[in-house]
C-alpha cells in the first residue's frame, strides 16, 4: 500500500499487486439501468463542481503526469482517510492552490498542528475536510490558463516545450539532438510487480479482440460518461497496421497471473511535415489503461516504453492528441458536429433541443436532399489511386502540419473499407477535381435503454480544387446520412471553416489539442493544421 | 451480525475495501473517536502490529493515531478488517447499498480522468447553449418540454394554469408533449381535459405534430382518443400531408381501424 511518503516517487509504480490483481480482475459495475434522465440530471451537478474547481485554477490535470493526484483520489484513498497528517502535510506542498481556494482555513492546517486538545480535536475534523476536498473529482486543465497554473510533474521531465518560457517560439527544430544507441536503454521499463509487458499481434484474431475489448471497456468517455468509443477489430487494424507498422510498437501490459490485457500505447510510423521542415517519426495513439489501474501510474511507464522503443528505431519525434492540455500544444481545435439523426442525438442526448424549439422544427432544419449533387461525385476506387494520390499531396501542402503520404500510405488510408473508411471523388472531364475521405467510429450509448451504439463519421482528409468547400462537404453529408450515420463530425481545422456554421455544424464541447514530441516550432492556428489522427 | 457472518473469508478484502471507500466518502461526518477506530483497524489490517516509532509527545494527532493503533497489539488482520466493518455497520446499516448507489451516479470512474487518461482522440458531444433555468424560473410549458408529469399534474390541478393555453411560441401543452413524444404526458393532457383538437399559430395539431417527428405512441394514442385527422395547417396540409413514410402507413391503418 503505497504512503503518502511515495507520493511523489515518480520512477515507477508502487502499488500492492495482489490488490491490483484483484482490481483487474473485478467484473466493471455496471449501471446501464440507471435511468438517462436522472443520471444526466447529477451529472450535472458534479460537473459545476468541476468548473468551480477549474475556474479556482487548481485544476489537477489527471493525465498521465497527475498520478500523483490520481494516487491521492483512488489507490490511496483510504489511507488518506487515516494518516491526516502525513498525507495533508503532503498536499501542502503540491496542492496549496486548491487548499486556499476551497478553504482558506484548511489551508493554515499544516502550519498550525500543535495546540491544546480542543485544537487537536478541531483540527482533526479540518484535517478530514481538507481531506474530503483534495478527493472531490479533479478535472483536467481544458484551457491554457488552467494548465499555464499547473505542474506537471512527469511532463516536465520530457522534451517538450513549456508554458511560460516557451510561449514566443521562433525557430522550428529539435529540442534535444537524436540519441545515440548507447543512450537508448536496452531493457524495458520495470513494471510494477504482478504486471508484465507484451507485444501485441494484433493479426491474430483472439489477441485483436483483446485489445478491442479494453479499449471499448476502457477507452476515451465524454464528460458525462454516456459515451465511449467503440473502435471495431478492423478499424484497430487499419488504424494500426499501415505501411510499415512494426509489431514492437503494440505494446501491451498484462496481468502476471491472469494474463489479462490492462494497458497499451502504440505507435505507427509518419513522415510529417512541420511548416518548412519534414521529419520521420511516429504517430502515438490508444493509450489506454484499465480503469481499475488508473491511480497506479502505468500511463506515464507506458509512455516512456514506447517512447524508447521508438528511440529503438532511431526516430526520435512524435506527434500525438489528447482532449486535455499538456505542455505544450502547437495547434488547438475544436469538435463540430452536425445531427444527421437529430430524433436519435436527441433521444440519447449527445444533442439538446433548445427551449423554444421543436423537434418539427428541428427535423427540418437538419433535413438533407437524397442524394449528392455534384455531377461526377462519387466512390474512390483503385483505379484512382495514382490521381487521387497527387491531388491531394498537392493540395495539403497550403497547411502547415502535414503528413507527407507515400502513394502506398494513401491506398492504406483511403481505398474505402466497408465500415472504416469511406473516400470519394468528383471527376469531371475525366478528371479528379475534388476529394474527401471519413473515417466510421461509433461509440457506445452507456446509458439508454434502447440505443446502444452513436454512429458517427469523422470527417478525415479533403481537397476542394473546383467544388466549393460547402457543396462537396453537403454531398458528404448525404452520403453518410445515407449509409446510416447519426452524427457527421468534423474539427475545426484546415479549411473547415469554410463550410462548417454554413453547413449546420453545431460547435462541440470537445477539444482537441495537437502535440509535438522533441519539437519546437510557433504555435498554429487551427487553419494551418493539416493532420488528422484516428 | 447476520451480514458479517455470512460474509464468505475470500469476499472480506472486498467487502472492507469497499468499507474503507465509504468511510473516506463520510469522514468528515465522523466523531474524531470513530476515526481513530477505524484508522488503527485500518493500519492493522494493511501493516500489521503497530511497528513505528512513538510520535512526539505534542504531536497531538500524531500520537492520538499510534495510540489507537498500538493498542490493538497483535490483532489478527481479519479480525481488523471485521471490525471495521462492524463499527461502520453499527453507525450505518445502509452503507453498502448507499456506496453502490453512490458508485452508480458517478459512472464508471470520473470523467475528468477518464478523457485525461488518454493520448488520442476525444469524445466531444453538442455544446449545449442553453442557459439552464432554476425550478423557480420554470413555467409549466418547461415542465412539459422536460417531460415532468408530475409537475405538470400538479399546476394543472392545484394552480390557476389553464391547459389550453398558448405560449409564445402559439403552442399549447398538447402540442409541446406531442413534438417531444411524451406519451404519457399526453395522456395525463387529455385526462384533464385538453382540447385534443386545439390548433397551434399555425393551426397545425397535436396530430401534426406527432406524426412529422415520428412518434408512434403519441399518434396512435391521439387517435384512439378521437382526433380530427382531416384538420388542415396553414398550408393547407392534413397531418397525413406532413407524415413520414412509416408515420402515413400507421396513420392509414388507424383511419381504416376506426371508419370499420
Amino acid at each position: 500500500m503505497a504512503d503518502a511518503d511515495s507520493l511523489h516517487d515518480m520512477s515507477d509504480v508502487d502499488a500492492d499487486p495482489s490488490a491490483i490483481e484483484a482490481d483487474a480482475e473485478d467484473e466493471e459495475a455496471n449501471d446501464e439501468s440507471v435511468d438517462p434522465s436522472l443520471r444526466k440530471k447529477s451529472k450535472k451537478k458534479k460537473r459545476k463542481t468541476k468548473d468551480v474547481e477549474r475556474s479556482s485554477g487548481d485544476s489537477d490535470n489527471q493525465g498521465p503526469e497527475t498520478v500523483e493526484t490520481n494516487l491521492l483520489e483512488v489507490h490511496d484513498n483510504v489511507s488518506l482517510s487515516h494518516s491526516g497528517v502525513e498525507a495533508d502535510s503532503e498536499s501542502q506542498e503540491s496542492h496549496d492552490s486548491k487548499t486556499d481556494s476551497h478553504s482558506p482555513e484548511n489551508a493554515a492546517d499544516g502550519t498550525d498542528s500543535k495546540g491544546g486538545p480542543d485544537v487537536q480535536i478541531k483540527h482533526l475534523s479540518q484535517i478530514q475536510n481538507a481531506l474530503e476536498m483534495l478527493a472531490m473529482p479533479q478535472a483536467a486543465p481544458k484551457s491554457m490558463d488552467e494548465a499555464k497554473k499547473k505542474k506537471f510533474q512527469f511532463w516536465e521531465t520530457q522534451p517538450v516545450p513549456k508554458f511560460g518560457t516557451d510561449d514566443d517560439i521562433k525557430v522550428n527544430e529539435e529540442i534535444e539532438a537524436d540519441k545515440t544507441p548507447e543512450e537508448i536503454r536496452q531493457e524495458p521499463l520495470s513494471l510494477p510487480g504482478g504486471f508484465t509487458w507484451d507485444t501485441l499481434d494484433i493479426s491474430e484474431p483472439l489477441i485483436l479482440k483483446e485489445l478491442y475489448t479494453l479499449l471499448n471497456e476502457n477507452y476515451v468517455e465524454d464528460d458525462d460518461n454516456m459515451f465511449r468509443f467503440d473502435y471495431s477489430p478492423e478499424f484497430l487494424q487499419w488504424a494500426l497496421q499501415p505501411p510499415g507498422w512494426l509489431r514492437e510498437w503494440h505494446c501491451g501490459v498484462r496481468v502476471v497471473k491472469s494474463k489479462k490485457l490492462v494497458g497499451f500505447i502504440s505507435a505507427v510510423p509518419a513522415h510529417i511535415k512541420i511548416y518548412d521542415r519534414s521529419k520521420k517519426m511516429v504517430e502515438i495513439n490508444f493509450l489506454c489503461v484499465h480503469k481499475k489501474l488508473r491511480a497506479k501510474r502505468v500511463a506515464p511507464v507506458l509512455i516512456k516504453e514506447i517512447t524508447r522503443r521508438v528511440h529503438q528505431q532511431g526516430l526520435f519525434q512524435a506527434v500525438y492528441t489528447a482532449g486535455v492540455v499538456l505542455p505544450k500544444p502547437v495547434a488547438s481545435c475544436r469538435y463540430w458536429h452536425r445531427s444527421l439523426n437529430p430524433r436519435k442525438l436527441i433521444e440519447v442526448k449527445f444533442s439538446h433541443l433548445s427551449r423554444n424549439m421543436t423537434m418539427q422544427r428541428t427535423l427540418k432544419l437538419y433535413k438533407l436532399p437524397d442524394s449528392p449533387k455534384t455531377p461526377g461525385f462519387r466512390e474512390l476506387t483503385p483505379a484512382d489511386v495514382p490521381e487521387a494520390f497527387k491531388l491531394l499531396s498537392q493540395f495539403m501542402l497550403r497547411y502547415k502540419l502535414i503528413p507527407l503520404f507515400s502513394e502506398e500510405e494513401f491506398r492504406h488510408w483511403f481505398i474505402p473499407r466497408p465500415g472504416i473508411i469511406n473516400s470519394f471523388v468528383v471527376e469531371s472531364n475525366g478528371k479528379l477535381t475534388d476529394f474527401v475521405s471519413f473515417y466510421s467510429l461509433p461509440s457506445t450509448i452507456m446509458h439508454h435503454p434502447n440505443h446502444k451504439s452513436l454512429r458517427a463519421a469523422y470527417s478525415f482528409y479533403n481537397a476542394s480544387t473546383k467544388t466549393p468547400w460547402v457543396d462537396l462537404m453537403q454531398d458528404t453529408l448525404i452520403v453518410a446520412k445515407n449509409m446510416g450515420f447519426d452524427v457527421f463530425n468534423a474539427l475545426d481545422l484546415m479549411d473547415n471553416k469554410d463550410f462548417l456554421e454554413k453547413l449546420k455544424f453545431g460547435v462541440g464541447d470537445g477539444f482537441l489539442q495537437y502535440y509535438l514530441y522533441n519539437w519546437r516550432c510557433p504555435h498554429m492556428e487551427t487553419n494551418q493544421v493539416g493532420l488528422v489522427l484516428q | 451480525m447476520e451480514e458479517e457472518s455470512g460474509l464468505e473469508f475470500d469476499d472480506l478484502e472486498e467487502v472492507f475495501g469497499s468499507a474503507t471507500e465509504y468511510v473516506r466518502r463520510v469522514s468528515g461526518k465522523l466523531e474524531s473517536d470513530k476515526l481513530l477506530y477505524f484508522y488503527a483497524r485500518f493500519k492493522q489490517a494493511k501493516e500489521g502490529k503497530c511497528n513505528t516509532a512513538k510520535p512526539s509527545f505534542f504531536d497531538f494527532q500524531g500520537k492520538a493515531k499510534w495510540d489507537a493503533w498500538h493498542k490493538l497489539g497483535d490483532m489478527d488482520k481479519n479480525q481488523a478488517m471485521m471490525e471495521y466493518i462492524s463499527l461502520l455497520t453499527n453507525i450505518d446499516q445502509e452503507w453498502r447499498s448507499k456506496l453502490s448507489s453512490q458508485l452508480n451516479e458517478q459512472g464508471d470512474t470520473d470523467g475528468g480522468q477518464t478523457r485525461g487518461q488518454t493520448l488520442g482522440v476525444s469524445v466531444s458531444v453538442m455544446a449545449n447553449t442553453d442557459s439552464e433555468l432554476s425550478p423557480d424560473e420554470k413555467d409549466i410549458f418547461d415542465w412539459c418540454k422536460e417531460g415532468n408529469v408530475e409537475k405538470v399534474r400538479e399546476l394543472l390541478t392545484f394552480g390557476a394554469e389553464a391547459v389550453n393555453g398558448l405560449d409564445e411560441e402559439g403552442l399549447c401543452l398538447l402540442h409541446w408533449a406531442s413534438d417531444r413524444g411524451f406519451t404519457n404526458m399526453v395522456e395525463l393532457l387529455l385526462s384533464l381535459d385538453a382540447d385534443i383538437n386545439r390548433q397551434d399559430m399555425d393551426q397545425q395539431t397535436a396530430l401534426h405534430y406527432a406524426v412529422s417527428c415520428d412518434h408512434a405512441d403519441v399518434a396512435q394514442l391521439l387517435m384512439n382518443h378521437g382526433i380530427n385527422e382531416s384538420l388542415q395547417d396553414v398550408e393547407g396540409n392534413t397531418a397525413m400531408d406532413v407524415a413520414s413514410d412509416d408515420m402515413k402507413l400507421l396513420l392509414r391503418s388507424l383511419i381504416e381501424a376506426r371508419s370499420s
